[in-house]
This record gives C-alpha cells, sequence and structure tokens, in this order.
C-alpha cells in the first residue's frame, strides 16, 4: 500500500469517534432515501392489487334483473365485451350495542368473479350464512368486526339474520377506503344476499372491454342498454352508468393525494440527507486544514493531497452507504407496510425498490465525495503559513458579526453565567457550519409547522363543512326489494316521529360532465343547507318550472370547468344528455366542493321519479347524540312500518368518521415529517459532537480552570440551544411557504380548497417541540465532554 | 507594575546573600510529590498500578515550601511538565502521593479536583489557552465566575484590577484574536491570579514569547510571589530559571539536581 493510501486509511483509523461519527451521520443521510422507496413500493403495491381486481371498465346499475344463465353469456358475447359479472347489493343496517349501523352486503362471485374480484386478505372465503369483510371498514367506516366475529343484519324480512365473518378481503370497486363511501362493506356468496333482500336477481352488471376507449365503452353501454330493454320490456337502468377511464381506479385521487404529500416529505428527506452529507464533510475537511498545509509545505501536489482527502472520504461514504441502505430498506418496507394497511387498504409483502437500494449505494460515495469537494478546494487554494498559523486557533472575533455581539453587551452582564455566555457566542464560530445547522434546524422546524397548520386547516374544513348542514341526522331509501322513494305520505310520516321538528327532502344523482363523475343533489328553496355563494343566487320557486333547468355550482365543479353565472351546460344524466343554466356558484366543500345543485322538483324530475325524492334530511329538538338517536331510531322504524325500508345516516357520526380517517392520515403523514425532523436534528447533534471532539484542549482549559461538569455542559448546551432557536425562528419563515405550497397542492392537484389556519399556537408548540428534541439529542455529546479528562485533553492534537 | 498587595500573614525574612545550596530549606510544604511515578500509555492510573508505556517520571520526591518560587528546568521529554501536570491535579500519578495544599490529589474525584483547582491552582500556558468568545476582562473573570466566588459585581471588579495590574487595564473588552502574544500571556496571568490562589504554575508561560516579553512574564511572575504566592513554573532557559529562588533540574524522569539560589520569599 502507498503512503499516500496508508495515510488515508489510517486518518480514519485514528481517529475512531469522529470516523465512525461521520459514518453513522452518512448512513442515516443515506437511509433517508428509504423515504424515496416508499411511494414506489406503494405504487407497486397498488399497481398488484388494480391487476388482481380485474377492474371494471364498465359499471351498469339496474333494478332487480333475474338474468338467466344464457342471458348472462348473451352479455358477455356483445361486441367490445370480454367479461361480464353480474352482482347483487343490498343496503341494509346490522344491530350494534349502540344502535342500528347502515351497512352494505354485496354478493358476487367473490373470488372468481371475472369483473371486479374480491381479494382475500386474511381468513377464507365465506360460505353459507357466512361474509368477508372490507378490509377498509374499520379505517374508513369505524366499524371494523373481526375474523371470527358476527354481524347481524336486518333483512327485508324484518327479522335479523346472523352472519359470521369468515375473514377480509377487498374488493377495490366497493370497499369504502376507495369510494369515500361511510358504509361499512360485506361480501357474501350471491345465495346469501339474495335470501337477505329476498329478490332474486342481479342489479350491477360489470363489464371488462376489449378497447377500453370512451367511445368503445359509449358502444357497449348502448348495446347493454339495448340488450336489456329488449330482454326485460323496459329500462332497467336506474343510474348513470359508471365508466372507468384507462389506468383509473377508485379511489386514485385520494391515493394520488396521499403519494403527493409523501413525495413531498421525500424531497425534504433527500435535502435534509444532502445538507447532512455536506455539512459532515466540510467538518472533515476543515479539521484537516493543517494536515493538508503541512502535505503541501512538504511538497504534496494538490492532486495527491486532494487524493488521500477523497480516498477517505469515500471510504467513509461506502461505509455509510451500507449501513444506511440496509437500515433504509427496513425503513421503507416499515412505513410502506404500515401505510398500505392504513391508508388503502392493501396487501403488502416485504419489497425493495431496486433502483432505490443501487441508488443509495451509489450515492453513498458520491455524495462524501462531491460534498467534499468545495472544502477541500478552499484548503488547497489556502496559502500555507496562514493555515499554520490560524492552527488550533478560533476565527472568533474576525468578522463583524462577533465584534457587534461583544461589544453589544449581549450576554456580558453578570447574571448570565460563563458556561452560557461561552456557548451563545460559540454558535458564532465556524459560521459555515453553524449556518448549515440553523439551516437543517430550520428546516425541520418548517417541516413540523407546516404540518401542524395544515392539520389545523383539514380540521377546520370538515368542522366548517359540517357546521354548513343543519339537520342532524338523514334517511336514505334502502335497496332491494321493498326499497321506496320517499313521497309526501313518507314526509308527514317522518316529520311527526318524536323529536323531529321539520324533515326536508332531498334527492340525489350523478352526473357527467366532459367524462368527469359528480355529485348531483336536488334542494329546496329554503333548504338546511347553509349555502355561501360566491357568485349568483340560490333558486327560487320560478326556477322549478323552467325549460332549462337551474344548477348551482360547488366550487370545485366551477374551478375545474371553467364556469361562470349565466353559462350554459350540457351534462349527462341517466335519462341522458341534459341542458342546464347556471345560476349561482357555492364555496362550501362538499363532496370536496364537486356537488352540482339542483332544485328539487327539477331533479325528482330527471331521475325518473317526479314528487318522490331519495333521502330525507332531519332536524331535532335537541343537539344531544342520545337525543338524535332516538329521533333516528323512532323516524327509521315509523318509516320502516309504513312501507320504506330506510338507512340512516347521522351528521354528528359521519364527522366523526370523516375527522378519524382524515386525522389518520395527517397523524402518519406528521409522524413521516417527524421522522424527518429527527434526521436533521442528528445534524445537530453531529455539530455538537464534532464541537465537543475539536474543542477537547479548550474543555480541558476549563476544567483546569475549576468548571465543573454541569458547568461545561452548560457551554455545549447553550450553544445546542442557540443554533435550535435561530433555526426555529428561520423555520417559521420556511414553515409558512411549506404551508402555503401544500394549500396550493392540495388546490390544484385535489381541487381542495383549505381554510388559513396558521395560528401562534402552532409556532409555541414546535419551539416546545425543537427545544425538547433539541435537550435530548445533545445529551449524548454533553456526556462525552464532561468525561473528558484535562490531562488527556492537554495532549489532544 | 504592582500587584494588589495580599497579606498572607507571613513575616517577610530579611534578604540573604546570594548563595548555591544543594539542600532545600526545611520550610512549611506546600506541595509534596513522594516517590511518584508516572507512566503513559495503557494502564496505570488512579489506583497507582503499574501501565505499560512511556515512563515520563521515576521516583521523584519534592516538597515546595509555601511562597518558594521554583523554576523547574530540563531538556525535552525529562518530565518537567508532567510535574507540574501532576500538581495541578490535571494528571494522575501512576505511583506515589501528591498532595497540594494539604490535601491528597489521588483521593479526589474529578469533578473535586475541578473545583478544588479553580480555588487552589492558577495555571499559565505556553499557549496562553484564552478563551476565543472572551473579552480579556472576560478571561480574567472566568475563574472567579467558575468558583462563584462574591457577588458577580466584585468578581468584574477584581478582574479589572488584575488587567490593571498586568499593564492591560484599557484592554479589556478586546477578544484574544485582537491581542499580541505579550497582551494574551498577560491575560492569562491575570486570569491566573483571579481566584487569588496560593499556588501559581506556569508551564512554560514564556515559551511563545521573545526574550524581551519572557522576561516581563516572569518579573510578574516575581511580583506574585512577593506577595507570597508559591510559584512553580518550567522553563528551557537558564536565565529565567535563575530567575527563581531554586531551580529543580529534571533529566529522564528523576531530579538530578535541586539548588537553591536564594531564601524563599527573598525580594530580587
Amino acid at each position: 500500500m502507498s503512503t499516500l493510501n496508508r495515510k488515508a486509511w489510517r486518518d480514519l483509523t485514528q481517529h475512531r469517534a469522529r470516523t465512525l461519527l461521520t459514518m453513522f451521520t452518512l448512513s442515516i443521510a443515506i437511509a433517508s432515501l428509504g423515504f424515496v422507496a416508499v411511494p414506489v413500493l406503494l405504487n407497486a403495491a397498488m399497481n398488484r392489487q388494480i391487476a388482481a381486481s380485474h377492474l371494471y371498465d364498465v359499471g351498469i346499475s339496474t333494478s332487480t334483473l333475474d338474468l338467466s344463465p344464457a342471458q348472462l353469456d348473451a352479455l358477455g358475447h356483445l361486441p367490445g365485451v370480454v367479461a361480464v359479472s353480474p352482482a347483487v347489493g343490498y343496503a341494509t343496517t346490522a344491530a350494534t350495542a349502540s344502535g342500528p349501523q347502515d351497512v352494505e352486503v354485496a354478493g358476487g362471485a367473490l373470488a372468481s368473479a371475472p369483473v371486479n374480484t374480491v381479494a382475500l386478505f386474511t381468513g377464507r372465503m365465506p360460505g353459507r350464512g357466512e361474509v368477508l369483510a372490507d378490509a377498509g371498514n374499520a379505517r374508513a367506516t369505524g366499524f371494523g368486526v373481526p375474523t371470527g366475529g358476527t354481524i347481524s343484519v336486518r333483512a327485508a324480512s324484518g327479522k335479523l339474520v346472523r352472519l359470521r365473518v369468515s375473514g377480509t378481503g377487498l374488493n377495490l370497486y366497493a370497499t369504502p377506503g376507495a369510494t369515500g363511501s361511510g358504509t361499512p362493506v360485506f361480501y357474501a356468496p350471491t345465495a346469501t344476499v339474495q335470501a337477505l333482500s329476498g329478490d332474486h336477481g342481479y342489479n350491477y352488471l360489470g363489464f371488462r372491454l376489449s378497447d377500453d376507449s370512451t367511445a368503445a365503452q359509449a358502444r357497449v353501454i348502448t348495446e347493454v342498454h339495448a340488450y336489456l330493454t329488449a330482454q326485460t320490456g323496459s329500462d332497467p337502468v336506474t343510474a348513470l352508468p359508471a365508466v372507468r377511464a384507462p389506468g383509473q381506479w377508485p379511489g386514485q385521487s385520494g391515493f394520488s393525494h396521499i403519494m403527493a404529500l409523501l413525495y413531498v416529505i421525500t424531497i425534504l428527506a433527500f435535502c435534509s440527507a444532502l445538507f447532512l452529507i455536506s455539512a459532515t464533510m466540510n467538518t472533515l475537511i476543515a479539521e484537516q486544514a493543517s494536515e493538508i498545509a503541512i502535505l503541501k509545505a512538504l511538497g504534496g501536489r494538490r492532486r495527491q493531497i486532494g487524493g488521500i482527502t477523497l480516498r477517505s472520504a469515500a471510504i467513509l461514504g461506502a461505509g455509510g452507504a451500507i449501513l444506511g441502505t440496509i437500515a433504509g430498506i427496513a425503513i421503507a418496507f416499515l412505513l410502506a407496510s404500515y401505510f398500505a394497511v392504513k391508508l388503502i387498504d392493501v396487501s403488502f409483502g416485504f419489497g425493495v425498490a431496486t433502483a432505490v437500494v443501487v441508488a443509495s449505494l451509489l450515492l453513498g460515495p458520491v455524495l462524501a465525495v462531491a460534498a467534499s469537494l468545495p472544502a477541500l478546494r478552499r484548503a488547497l487554494r489556502r496559502p500555507v503559513a496562514e493555515t499554520l498559523a490560524d492552527a488550533g486557533a478560533s476565527d472568533y472575533g474576525s468578522s463583524r458579526l462577533d465584534g457587534l455581539v461583544v461589544r453589544s453587551g449581549l450576554l456580558s452582564g453578570a447574571r448570565v453565567s460563563p458556561g452560557t455566555r461561552m456557548g451563545v457566542r460559540n454558535a458564532l464560530r465556524q459560521k459555515r457550519r453553524s449556518a448549515a445547522t440553523v439551516a437543517q434546524v430550520a428546516v425541520a422546524a418548517g417541516l413540523a409547522i407546516s404540518f401542524l397548520a395544515l392539520g389545523q386547516s383539514v380540521t377546520a374544513v370538515i368542522s366548517q363543512t359540517v357546521s354548513l348542514l343543519h339537520f342532524s341526522f338523514s334517511t336514505g331509501e334502502a335497496s332491494g326489494r321493498g326499497a321506496r322513494s320517499f313521497t309526501s305520505q313518507a314526509l308527514a310520516i317522518a316529520a311527526r316521529a318524536p323529536g323531529v321538528t321539520r324533515a326536508e327532502p332531498i334527492e340525489t344523482s350523478s352526473v357527467q360532465y366532459n367524462g368527469q363523475d359528480y355529485v348531483a343533489w336536488g334542494l329546496g328553496t329554503r333548504t338546511f343547507y347553509d349555502y355561501r355563494l360566491s357568485a349568483g343566487r340560490w333558486f327560487t320557486a320560478a326556477d322549478t318550472g323552467t325549460a332549462v333547468p337551474s344548477v348551482v355550482l360547488g366550487p370545485a365543479v366551477a374551478r375545474i370547468i371553467g364556469a361562470r353565472v349565466g353559462q350554459t351546460l350540457s351534462l349527462t344524466m341517466a335519462a341522458g344528455p341534459v341542458r342546464v343554466h347556471v345560476i349561482g356558484i357555492d364555496t362550501g366543500q362538499l363532496n370536496a366542493g364537486g356537488t352540482i345543485y339542483f332544485a328539487l322538483p327539477v331533479l325528482e324530475r330527471l331521475d325518473g321519479e317526479p314528487g318522490a325524492s331519495d333521502s330525507i334530511w332531519f332536524a331535532t329538538a335537541s343537539s344531544a347524540h342520545a337525543a338524535i338517536d332516538r329521533a333516528t331510531t323512532a323516524t327509521a322504524n315509523r318509516l320502516t312500518a309504513a312501507g320504506y325500508p330506510v338507512s340512516t345516516t347521522e351528521i354528528y357520526v359521519r364527522e366523526a368518521t370523516i375527522t378519524a380517517a382524515d386525522t389518520s392520515i395527517l397523524t402518519i403523514v406528521q409522524i413521516l415529517g417527524l421522522v424527518v425532523v429527527a434526521i436533521m436534528l442528528i445534524g445537530l447533534v453531529s455539530r455538537l459532537t464534532m464541537g465537543v471532539i475539536e474543542r477537547t484542549r479548550e474543555v480541558g482549559i476549563l476544567r483546569c480552570l475549576g468548571a465543573s461538569a454541569r458547568q461545561i455542559r452548560r457551554v455545549f448546551g447553550a450553544e445546542a440551544v442557540t443554533l435550535a432557536a435561530v433555526g426555529w425562528a428561520f423555520g417559521i419563515g420556511v414553515g409558512w411557504l411549506l404551508y402555503e405550497g401544500l394549500l396550493m397542492l392540495l388546490l390544484h392537484n385535489a381541487d381542495l380548497s383549505l381554510p388559513q389556519e396558521f395560528s401562534p399556537v402552532i409556532l409555541l408548540i414546535t419551539a416546545a417541540g425543537v427545544l425538547v428534541l433539541t435537550l435530548i439529542v445533545i445529551r449524548g455529546p454533553l456526556r462525552r465532554a464532561v468525561r473528558i479528562r484535562p490531562g488527556t485533553a492537554l495532549r489532544y492534537q | 507594575m504592582k500587584l494588589l498587595a495580599r497579606s498572607t500573614g507571613r513575616a517577610r525574612t530579611a534578604p540573604a546573600s546570594r548563595r548555591t545550596d544543594q539542600t532545600p530549606e526545611p520550610t512549611s510544604a506546600i506541595i509534596e510529590l513522594a516517590q511518584v511515578e508516572k507512566v503513559y500509555g495503557t494502564g496505570g492510573g488512579r489506583r497507582g498500578g503499574k501501565g505499560i508505556g512511556f515512563p515520563a517520571l521515576s521516583g521523584v520526591d519534592l516538597a515546595i515550601g509555601a511562597g518558594e518560587m521554583v523554576a523547574i528546568t530540563g531538556p525535552s521529554g525529562s518530565g518537567k511538565s508532567t510535574i507540574i501536570n501532576l500538581i495541578a491535579g490535571i494528571d494522575r500519578p501512576t505511583a506515589g502521593t501528591v498532595t497540594v495544599n494539604g490535601r491528597r490529589l489521588d483521593q479526589m474525584t474529578e469533578e473535586q479536583l475541578a473545583i478544588w483547582r479553580g480555588r487552589t491552582i492558577g495555571i499559565v500556558f505556553q499557549f496562553f489557552q484564552l478563551m476565543p468568545t472572551l473579552t480579556a476582562a472576560e478571561n480574567a473573570t472566568l475563574p472567579l465566575d467558575l468558583a462563584g466566588v462574591g457577588p458577580a459585581r466584585e468578581r468584574r471588579a477584581v478582574a479589572e484590577r488584575h488587567l490593571a495590574a498586568v499593564g492591560l487595564g484599557d484592554r479589556g473588552g478586546r477578544l484574544p484574536l485582537e491581542l499580541s502574544g505579550g497582551e494574551q500571556q498577560r491575560v492569562a496571568i491575570a486570569r491566573a491570579m483571579a481566584c487569588a490562589p496560593p499556588i501559581l504554575l506556569g508551564d512554560e508561560p514564556t515559551g511563545n514569547l521573545d526574550t524581551g516579553l519572557a522576561r516581563q512574564m516572569l518579573g510578574l511572575f516575581k511580583n506574585l510571589n512577593e506577595t507570597g504566592t508559591t510559584v512553580v513554573y518550567v522553563t528551557h532557559d537558564p536565565a529565567l530559571a535563575s530567575l527563581a529562588s531554586r531551580i529543580v533540574s529534571v533529566r529522564d524522569g528523576q531530579i538530578v539536581n535541586d539548588t537553591r539560589t536564594r531564601r524563599a520569599g527573598d525580594g530580587s
């Protein structure tokens, strides 16, 4: 081995503490690249799930059709159709200790269905008298039933039927986690569902096509429509056919939002990794400045001297890369598998993002070498005499800032302990390194601030949105045999239920515009919905009789379409194309702002049932949850007894479910953010530990002068707290920018407009958090500092 | 330059003629090294176990009386600085005992040693070793702050008096980077005397100064000695060593000569 190579190796082995610390810091930086693998792994898991789901290209909801095998076969052989899968859905209630719980039981071929296949996650497929619980029930609806548990559901006959949960699975088409429905879903054989509903037949047909273009989908819809009408004698289609654009899948937008946030965190994690590597290598090179000068004095050429340093950097980088890659694989797997279950309900096995692993292994030495270059270049250019004269000397006092701090009398007061005085001023030594540390803390604090503010905004928008609905519970028509729309008779019956003060009929539907689906609501002129218009007006009685129906657009609809008041649009509904006239634009975030409002009688007419609605909103005398529960039960019983089987939804329950779901996402994102914060704070630990190592002799001198352990700790503690505090201060600006960026991202990617919630409380919380974390992470370096023995310290080179 | 007069209660003796005496005058020992050994390397340390490594001192016996001014001389690597370090409690002997101002240093913990050192020992280093982020006045106040001696305002006043005594009364607000080598060493002396310690140690205190400045520094040491402070310093320079009342020569880790040039406490 040449002398130069030997020196490169010995530089590492002789300063073991420094070497290990540098390698550890680099490994943390490389491990944080594991964040990049998380969205990659999740995407791969989701793609596997989609492929296994055999998702529909066209889905058609019908009235209950008793189709024979020959008819199903004929449907499967229609031009352009590759496969057809019939299914039957039954919406009912399950009896629970806290009252009836809306549930949906979906029947079909389950795992063997050629379209919308149900994937088994745990347990086994349901047999007779059994159901498979959707894997997203607990997270999305708050109603999780474990494998082996039972649910008692209300059959159409009125009897309670006990069903055992045989396991968990997922149908991407129906899972509440993807559809955003608050109703838990259970899968059962067709016979089980038909027995519950009392109907023999199917009410949904899913098709996969050979050509999934929009034109091909439209042709198949027409063909199916014509075939079914011919076979049944009437038009059995009950809702707008669902079409899936190529590459799209249910819940994709929610998944995309989460991925967008993850990518933001990943970028921040990567930036923090770069910061760490840069700061670490700069420190290392700076420490070797006098050695570099000596080598130059001995005749060493720049290339030779640089080679030694870069070899050391490459060795450190390689060591850090190996350790960091192993840690990164573990981090990526743990995070991705956790998110897969908590956020998107997909099954997840051990996986490795090969590209990320290779990149991590390569980036370690490459980044370590690259990060060393600026400091190395500076050290090589500096005159030898100047470097050697400065060896061991501090540059404190050479800048205006140093002089300003000293002459201002700041910290010169008698009440300030010498340790605190030295510690705070020490923060100004090695300004470049201090600036890097402050930047790391600023990004960490900024991240924490932005995510906390985002959480507050999400919580605020949920409660603001729900607060616009001035009713306590709603009823909807149940599916299956006996399901009836609510006439004025039903309304009168329901309005007389105990605890109910007012009832408002509502019609819900779906419309399409430019291939995009939107929710349609039919509301009255005096409605429970506290609309806040940004333009135009609400409906009046005159709007019920116009030739061109009037509509009010939700904010997201108006933004996507680019619509304005006075514009005429062509919508597609189950009944066919409809021209509508925009009379107003709302600001409320119901259905994420993607609602199109009609006058109630108009939508009832367009849905083919004039004078009858599919939902009723109820206001109660009391807002107490128990009173609402009682009123809900009483109303449901009265309507059921009158021949109107219903499902019910209480607003306070819905709000809690939405809040819980969004909070869990936010919590996860915040936890991720905290991990990035922790990575950043490692930079602080590294800085402080390096400081202790570098100032070993100084610590020895302090011990010679009579400093106690507490006073030594105060020196370094004050330095760390100063850097953290300054970093936090800068972090306020960083956090505000990040927060505004996230709001814009959500607005443009998710059409979600969130209120500004950047409150001072968040700043105080993050200040406390930064302080506490700082005091925790510096314990190691402080312990090292007080253990330094003066005799050894004075001999330290 | 006059230092603050410090009453020690010790009577001054009349000046005696200069003589060389092989045997130290009996006096109450404020510093006592008894059969001290020091080996640098693996093993050794507090409990006196022998280690494997470089033997810096072998069987050293040294007693220094209160008020003496002692110069320790010898070639490089002879063990001079080791003796200073052992007296200050900075290092621990591998064998033997070190007693300073009535305290057995081997029976004290590191924490106790640090606190004891602040009040008992003043140290001046070859390379000054001032705290770079503190002004001259703050450096001079530092030992008082660490020891918590007196009210905070008085500490500053005491430090400023010491700075004035070393001729830097108007430089208290300067950072070490803004001071010359001689000025830094004077600040170091003022710092060393902050707590009015009974013992002042100098490890090559003039090693980084030119001849003229070196004599000035030693002159300050003499002034302090005249107020009753026991002064022990290491030097290579025979001329500077001759300013002391006693010269201890060290070679290969052993004391080879111990010469008295004047009585303890005598003036120059």
